[in-house]
């Protein structure tokens, strides 16, 4: 692929192509293995496989130095995700020591056209793998796992004053409240409660 | 624009590829009348020509074949320590091979182990810290040039010592072996390259830069 990259454009298939075999893969195993915590930690274990020869490819290709900082690092997993899936995640909620980091993407072109069954199965665990493997082949050993999507999507905000509005404010809310309380199936006096708590205490809503 | 010879070194220091280019075959043959006026000496399983040079017969070159018959270790095809042979008056005139030796792949792999500890050294004997280690390293008849990619895996050409332009060929390599070596599924890691494709596209490589040089890689 990389070889053609400096005479012609790079070579492009189309992404359904991945998607579908993917989706074959993952159904497959969903097959052969019962459980799909299982599953999932055998795509996580592919993943991991190809990250560790994908990396060469990226460095072959992109002749990126060594990162010297975990934002540098950010930007690269961003340019590879640019890259490989032509996706552009976003790159927030970084720590305070700035060791940690997460990548948000709202459609992956492996999850499209996808209805994911309700059993615990990460779809697209493939990736965190190969985060992990690629980062680690350049001396960098990370920790990748998905976070429980937001349960009421929050638009981002393209203003400050949009994102302060009283409508954003409450879904804010009620995500913070989900975390502690199972929002569809509790009684009014328990939301209130948890609702009550999470406003009093934390302060930001 | 003459390379030699590529190699590549992985990760944990073992040779995992090598591929001899272009070596010049160097070799003489005369025939001797008696006494022998060349010193020769048996060191590392070699009979080599320790003094008395002349005739495009070097010190340091190996006996190859007496009166036609291979030379294996020190002794003939049928048997015959060579220095008995050498020493007899009756046997000659003696008609005797002698050339370059070629390192076996053994010695190559011992060549490149420790070419590693060197890098490693180089790096840290700098006096400036963050030292990236050996990149290249020039004698009279050679150059070698050497790229590790942030993975650790070292690939290095040994090339004429007026050759320009021998990054750019390392970083090509470095790409067909993302290409063709890691993507292929039966190609295990840190184990020696045995892929037909890589083979073909690293020589088509190598002759397009013999031809016309790395101007339009």
């Amino acid at each position: 692929m990389s070889r053609q990259t400096s005479r012609l454009d790079a070579k492009k298939v189309n992404s359904e192509l991945l998607t579908l075999t993917y989706g074959a893969l993952v159904s497959q195993m969903l097959k052969e293995i019962d459980s799909s915590e299982d599953v999932n930690k055998q795509l996580e274990r592919i993943g991991y496989n190809m990250g560790v020869r994908l990396v060469e490819d990226f460095l072959a290709r992109t002749t990126s130095g060594r990162c010297l900082e975990m934002r540098e690092t950010a930007d690269k997993i961003q340019q590879a995700f640019r890259l490989y899936l032509n996706m552009q995640p976003t790159v927030t909620s970084w720590s305070s020591s700035g060791d940690e980091f997460s990548l948000v993407w709202d459609q992956c072109p492996l999850s499209e056209w996808v209805e994911m069954p309700s059993n615990g199965l990460k779809y697209c665990a493939i990736i965190p793998g190969a985060i992990r493997g690629a980062l680690q082949m350049v001396q960098l050993d990370v920790q990748c796992w998905f976070v429980q999507p937001p349960l009421l999507w929050v638009c981002r905000a393209r203003t400050n004053l949009l994102h302060n509005a009283p409508i954003m404010r409450a879904l804010r809310a009620l995500n913070a409240v989900s975390n502690d309380i199972d929002l569809f199936n509790c009684s009014l006096n328990e939301f209130a409660l948890a609702a009550y708590c999470k406003i009093s205490y934390s302060g930001t809503y | 624009m003459v390379i030699y010879g590529v190699y590549i070194v992985s990760k944990s220091g073992g040779l995992i590829f090598n591929y001899d280019h272009n070596i010049p075959r160097v070799e003489a043959e005369k025939t001797f009348g008696f006494p022998l006026d060349i010193k020769l000496q048996y060191e590392n399983k070699k009979v080599v020509v320790v003094f008395g040079q002349r005739d495009g017969i070097n010190v340091g070159h190996v006996l190859l074949s007496v009166n036609g018959s291979t030379v294996s270790g020190r002794t003939t095809e049928d048997g015959r320590d060579v220095f008995n042979i050498i020493e007899a008056k009756e046997n000659y005139p003696l008609s005797l091979k002698f050339g370059r030796a070629r390192a076996t792949t053994n010695e190559k792999i011992v060549l490149a182990s420790m070419f590693y500890p060197l890098f490693a050294l180089a790096s840290q004997l700098s006096p400036v810290p963050k030292c990236s280690g050996i990149e290249s390293l020039t004698a009279d008849t050679f150059k070698l040039s050497c790229f590790q990619t942030l993975t650790g895996v070292k690939f290095i050409i040994v090339t004429d010592p007026n050759m320009q332009g021998s990054e750019v060929v390392l970083r090509r390599i470095y790409e067909l072996y993302s290409d063709y070596a890691l993507k292929n599924p039966f190609y295990s890691l840190e184990m020696p390259i045995r892929c037909e494709l890589f083979d073909t596209s690293l020589h088509t490589l190598l002759e397009i830069v013999e031809k016309s040089g790395t101007a339009n890689l």
